[in-house]
């Protein structure tokens, strides 16, 4: 699901620079006609720095939830869903 | 000197992460005692700047600007601490700190201390920085900050079917709520080009003197891209409200809190679900300006979704109060009176007036001191007992005094007896609404009378099950906890009794807060002001 939305916020940066095709983000030299051409043809930069946070903090919430769903594994001896449901809810 | 205090803000932030990673190689490499008292220094360093922080944000023009890393917004991320997330953060960090006390005897018997510490000073990190942040995307950055180690705390008796599957279900539900803030950060970034929330402010101002945005662009958003205002308040109110636990959104809360070790049941009840009430007091009325001076999307959508907090509001007390009548289990007793607590906090919120928001915010801070004090009573209770279910206990009173006075005296602070802290918040609850005088406002101020006396019933339930009637013979040999657990209740309740008798201070300052949350003119300047090098 985060996927999606990553997908969706870089989207948001893409720009039609037709016949151009844009390029990504970079400045390589630091010359004057690698920054006039980042102006016009670049994609907006900042939904990357974003979706590249979220990435990472995806990462971490995916490897907890693996390692409770080992710790269910472990009491129940079941990651079946209907069987992991002693609580009273 | 006042270049030292600016940073105390950014300080209040990384001494408890900074702390949470050191936490764990104290441990391995010193010993198991040092972890203590480290874990419990580096709180108080985070209450100290977070103090230090309030002084300075209360001098001046009442709003302190940090910029991380030195670059201005709206690229560069802020924090923008004013008087209400100044205060918030205050009482969040003191509740912490005596819970990091607590903990040093509680938790005494358990392994892995020094990673329940790191995992506690992580949250504490991503609790400041969510309060203290001016950018939305970085709001989320800090929610999962304090997110994640909570999900883990929630778990952390690992051995227990209890835990784990609470925490799986906590999980899910809270990493769900995030996601779709995150989905809703990106429809604020597509549609207005800005995540800061000053800047945002701006961008949908209709205001005859607010400056020119910062981050440039149009000043008439075409109609065509605010049509997407509607599910921005959606996402974001839904995913704040899952995550402070309002009533058709709480069913993870009745689970994860009781599953959690005591002193986390205290702070995630306490501190933790009141950050996402603050955050939607400052997206609806700073950010969006409650509705007022504002393209006609932003307002429609503001009015709408307070319609919906109110329904909800009220449907989280009644709930929240009469599941509080059936609980046996103790500690899931004072979980459904937080869903209770945090429909009044939205009752406040959803008046959308100064008095309401004042009402809201010193209710925040009440309760945060109020259900504190009862977990970590029942907390003693349970450490000596090993039980949580009312029905086996008995006749505490003689071998606990001390305990049981604390629990009465926050169970009926908490039931809104005078001369109690709690008593004082419902009551400017409850003139705010007769002040609005709407009809769903007189409904609000009528099911918060009612379910006080429901939640006043359902406390002398348990103080009776739990401490006066026959003692159980095999809990002949009870005594009173060591002093790290008796002194956090003592401090937590004198409070409660001061604060009740003599509440003026706090109330100043909760109407210093509000008033700061709804000055949204003073908000944008002083982010402007951070535009000159």
């Amino acid at each position: 699901m985060v996927n999606s939305i990553n997908l969706f916020f870089i989207t948001l940066g893409y720009r039609e620079v037709w016949p151009n095709i844009p390029i990504a983000p970079v400045i390589p030299h630091g010359l004057r006609e690698d920054i006039s051409s980042y102006v016009s043809l670049a994609v907006d930069p900042l939904p990357q720095c974003l979706v590249l946070t979220a990435i990472v903090i995806d990462m971490a919430v995916t490897a907890f939830a693996v390692a409770l769903i080992i710790a269910v594994y472990r009491i129940y001896g079941s990651v079946d869903e209907r069987r992991v449901r002693r609580l009273a809810g | 000197m006042a270049v030292s205090l600016i940073h105390a803000a950014i300080l209040t932030v990384f001494t408890p992460l900074f702390a949470g990673f050191l936490a764990p190689a104290i441990g391995t490499f010193i010993s198991r005692k040092w972890v203590n008292v480290f874990a419990c220094m580096s709180s108080a360093a985070t209450l100290l700047f977070a103090v230090l922080t309030m002084v300075y944000a209360s001098s001046g023009n009442g709003i302190l600007l940090y910029r991380m890393g030195g670059f201005p917004p709206p690229v560069g991320i802020v924090l923008e601490v004013d008087k209400l997330n100044s205060l918030i953060a205050v009482a969040s960090a003191a509740i912490i700190l005596l819970a990091t006390i607590y903990s040093t005897e509680y938790m005494s018997r358990e392994g892995n201390l020094s990673l329940y510490y790191a995992l506690l000073l992580t949250l504490e990190s991503g609790m400041m920085g969510a309060l203290y942040t001016g950018d939305l995307f970085n709001l989320f950055v800090f929610l999962e900050l304090m997110s994640v180690p909570s999900y883990a705390l929630v778990a952390f008796l690992r051995r227990s079917f209890e835990a784990v599957e609470a925490g799986l279900k906590y999980m899910f539900m809270s990493a769900l709520a995030l996601n779709f803030y995150y989905f809703a950060t990106a429809f604020i970034y597509g549609a207005f080009g800005t995540l800061n929330m000053a800047d945002l402010s701006v961008k949908i101002s209709l205001h005859s003197q607010s400056p020119e945005p910062l981050s440039g662009g149009i000043r008439n958003i075409p109609s065509s891209i605010t049509l997407v205002l509607p599910a921005i308040m959606a996402l974001t109110l839904w995913s704040f409200g899952l995550k402070s636990a309002l009533a058709p959104l709480h069913t993870w809360l009745p689970d994860a809190h009781p599953a959690a070790p005591t002193p986390i049941s205290a702070v995630l009840s306490g501190a933790f679900v009141k950050v996402t009430v603050y955050t939607s007091i400052r997206l609806l009325f700073t950010v969006f300006h409650g509705g007022v001076n504002v393209i006609e999307e932003v307002l429609n959508a503001v009015h709408s979704s307070i319609q919906v907090v109110t329904a909800l509001s009220m449907l989280s007390m009644l709930l929240g109060s009469l599941a509080m009548l059936l609980q046996n289990d103790i500690k899931r007793f004072l979980a459904y009176s937080t869903i209770a607590n945090i429909g009044y906090a939205f009752l406040g919120v959803s008046l959308a007036s100064e008095s309401g928001l004042t009402a809201s915010t010193l209710h925040v801070i009440n309760h945060m001191i109020t259900k504190a004090l009862l977990f970590l009573t029942v907390g003693c209770i349970i450490h000596k007992t090993h039980i949580r279910d009312i029905r086996e206990l008995g006749g505490l009173y003689a071998r606990m005094p001390i305990t049981a006075t604390c629990y009465i005296i926050g169970a009926l602070s908490i039931a809104g007896v005078p001369p109690l802290n709690v008593f004082v918040s419902k009551l400017l609850l409850v003139i705010a609404a007769l002040e609005k005088l709407t009809p769903t406002a007189i409904v609000g101020a009528i099911l918060l009378v009612v379910t006080s006396a429901i939640v006043l019933a359902a406390q002398f339930r348990v103080i009776h099950a739990v401490f006066f009637g026959k003692l159980p013979s095999s809990l002949k040999q009870v005594s009173e906890p060591g002093l790290p657990m008796l002194a956090p209740i003592t401090i937590l309740t004198a409070s409660t009794v001061v604060l009740g008798v003599y509440p003026y201070p706090l109330i100043e300052l909760a109407s210093n807060g509000a008033k700061a949350a709804l000055d949204y003119v003073n908000y944008v300047a002083s982010a402007q002001l951070l535009m000159k090098p």
